[in-house]
Parts: structure tokens; C-alpha cells; sequence
């Protein structure tokens, strides 16, 4: 392999690790990412993805129209576009069924002065 | 759980509280519009949240306890039920207790019942102007229930908020399980934990 699919590949291997740590983080601390926070997960994904499959064997040839554009992708920008029209962030939520209400989070607070009720 | 009509009644019990051994203290307020916390609350909430919220947590709302649960206190030997005895005569808050909410009694020379006591409990207006009240206290917009106030001194600084928002307009199972789950979960017991800390300060 050339150093350039090494470091492929190692980029999306570490983008994966360091995505699913962040995941188990916010899925811990009942957190809900803001949509920005989604926007940029997908980016990243979807490029973890294509590094990863900079390394793995066998062809990838997509071709598809999507939001007036024709895009013919192959390989690792094949799935890097798979990925990314495909959201898996943004399934989060719709996919999953409705979620039970839950109690919201806390937030620490601080009375400048003090006095009772 | 302490139902009490108003704010005076909370500061009359803040001391007698504190030496019962509770950590941690707090509100749950909720205005009549908060659907289903009032339904919820004046059905099973106030025997639900009492045993949830376990001996080291006490917590104040502001609503007409129903009358199953204020034999039981009473039966059971609650805090709440020393408090009210103390604060309204042993002899007539039992007297109260025995027959019911609708039960006349004098208190500060004044005729009146437990239900009248907690008149500002169910005019939804007055309800409303105690919860602007206490969270005019913690300097927090008056747009912020229904929540939980917790803190472990009624006169500290410390406080935290817990808003409730997500649970409004729920069908009370809903209400009930979600409650459920977070007292028993690790965000509340750090809560504790964290009462039990500043307290030993």
C-alpha cells in the first residue's frame, strides 16, 4: 500500500474511534447534539469512510443525481458520497421510533444574592 | 414531600426541617396550565415523589395534599405531619386529619379549613404568582417551569434546575415513568451527593 492509503486509512480509522467516543459520550451524559454539531458528524463520517475504504479491495462505482447534480463517483469518494447523502446522524431520532419524555438536564446555578423564599 | 400552601409556611419549616437530617431541598413547581403535572400531583404524585425522593430529600409543592396521603403521613409518623401539627396545634390538625380536608378549624383566630389553607394552591392565578415568586428568587425568567429547584440550604447560594418541559402534556404514565427513572438514576444520586458535601461544610 502507498503511504497515501496508509494515511487514509488512519485517518478514518482514528475519525471512527475519536466519532464513536464522542457518541458514547453524549449517549451517556443523555445529551442531544446541537445541528451543527450533526452537520459536522456527517462530514466526518462520511470522510472516515471513504479513507476506510481507500483500503478495502474490490470496486465502488456509484452514479446518482441528487439536488439538481450528477455526481460518478468511484472507490473511496464513491462511499464518502454514499455516506454522506445518506445522514446516518440525521436518521438519529427518525429511524429510532418516538423516544420517551424524559426529564430535562440540570443546570447548576448560583444565587448572586442570598435570601430564602 | 412537604405540600404547603405558600411561602411562609416554608420558611416557618426550613429550620425544623433541616435538623430531620435532610440534605437536600428543593421545589417542584408547576403552574395549573402544566398539564398533566397538577393531575398527576393531586393523584399519586405526592406518595410517588415522597418515596422516590428517599428521607435525605425534601421537597416543597405547592398543592392541596390529598387526603389518603395525609392520613398515611400521619399514620406513618412523616415530617410533614409534625410540621402541621406543630405549626397548627396538635389537637385540631389531628382533628383536621381524621375527618378531612373540608374540616373547619380556627388557626391565627380565623375559621377556616385545610382546603382554605391551601386556597392559593388551587386559584391558578394566585398558584401562578408563588412560582413567579420562588423563581424570582433564583433570578430565573418566570418562563421557567415546570422544573425542579434543588439546593441543599433554602438561604446558600448553590442551586440547581432541572426543567421539566419535556414532560408537559404527557399522559400521566409518561409523567410518572420519567420521574421514576430520574430519581433513581445517577443524575439525582450525584445531586445527593453532592448535598451531602456541601453540607458537611
Amino acid at each position: 500500500m502507498t503511504t497515501e492509503t496508509w494515511l487514509a486509512s488512519g485517518f478514518g480509522i482514528v475519525s471512527v474511534a475519536m466519532i464513536g467516543a464522542v457518541a458514547i459520550w453524549i449517549t451517556a451524559r443523555d445529551r442531544q447534539p446541537p445541528q451543527a454539531a450533526i452537520f459536522i458528524f456527517r462530514v466526518i463520517i462520511a470522510l472516515s469512510a471513504a479513507g476506510v475504504g481507500a483500503v478495502l479491495p474490490g470496486m465502488l462505482d456509484v452514479s446518482m443525481a441528487a439536488d439538481g447534480l450528477t455526481i460518478r463517483a468511484a472507490c473511496g469518494f464513491g462511499l464518502f458520497v454514499v455516506i454522506y447523502l445518506l445522514n446516518p446522524p440525521g436518521r438519529l431520532g427518525t429511524d429510532l421510533g418516538p423516544t420517551e419524555p424524559r426529564v430535562g438536564p440540570i443546570k447548576k446555578g448560583s444565587r448572586k444574592v442570598v435570601g430564602g423564599p | 414531600m412537604f405540600p404547603v400552601p405558600g411561602l411562609d409556611d416554608i420558611r416557618i419549616y426550613w429550620l425544623k426541617i433541616r435538623r430531620s437530617g435532610t440534605v437536600l431541598h428543593g421545589y417542584l413547581l408547576y403552574a395549573a396550565s402544566d398539564h398533566r403535572f397538577p393531575e398527576y400531583m393531586a393523584g399519586d404524585g405526592i406518595g410517588d415523589l415522597d418515596v422516590w425522593t428517599g428521607e435525605e430529600c425534601g421537597i416543597f409543592v405547592f398543592q392541596t395534599p390529598p387526603e389518603g396521603w395525609i392520613k398515611h403521613a400521619v399514620r406513618t409518623d412523616h415530617i410533614w405531619s409534625k410540621l402541621v401539627q406543630e405549626v397548627y396545634g396538635k389537637g385540631q390538625a389531628d382533628e383536621v386529619i381524621k375527618i378531612g380536608n373540608d374540616t373547619k378549624f380556627v388557626f391565627d383566630g380565623k375559621e377556616t379549613t385545610l382546603k382554605g389553607l391551601f386556597a392559593d394552591c388551587t386559584d391558578s392565578y394566585a398558584h401562578r404568582d408563588l412560582i413567579r415568586q420562588v423563581l424570582g428568587h433564583f433570578f430565573l425568567p418566570p418562563t421557567s417551569h415546570p422544573c425542579l429547584i434543588l439546593f441543599p440550604d433554602l438561604y446558600g447560594k448553590l442551586f440547581w434546575h432541572v426543567a421539566l418541559d419535556n414532560l408537559l402534556d404527557k399522559p400521566e404514565g409518561d409523567l410518572r415513568k420519567a420521574l421514576k427513572t430520574w430519581f433513581s438514576g445517577s443524575a439525582f444520586g450525584a445531586l445527593m451527593q453532592e448535598a451531602r458535601r456541601a453540607g458537611h461544610h
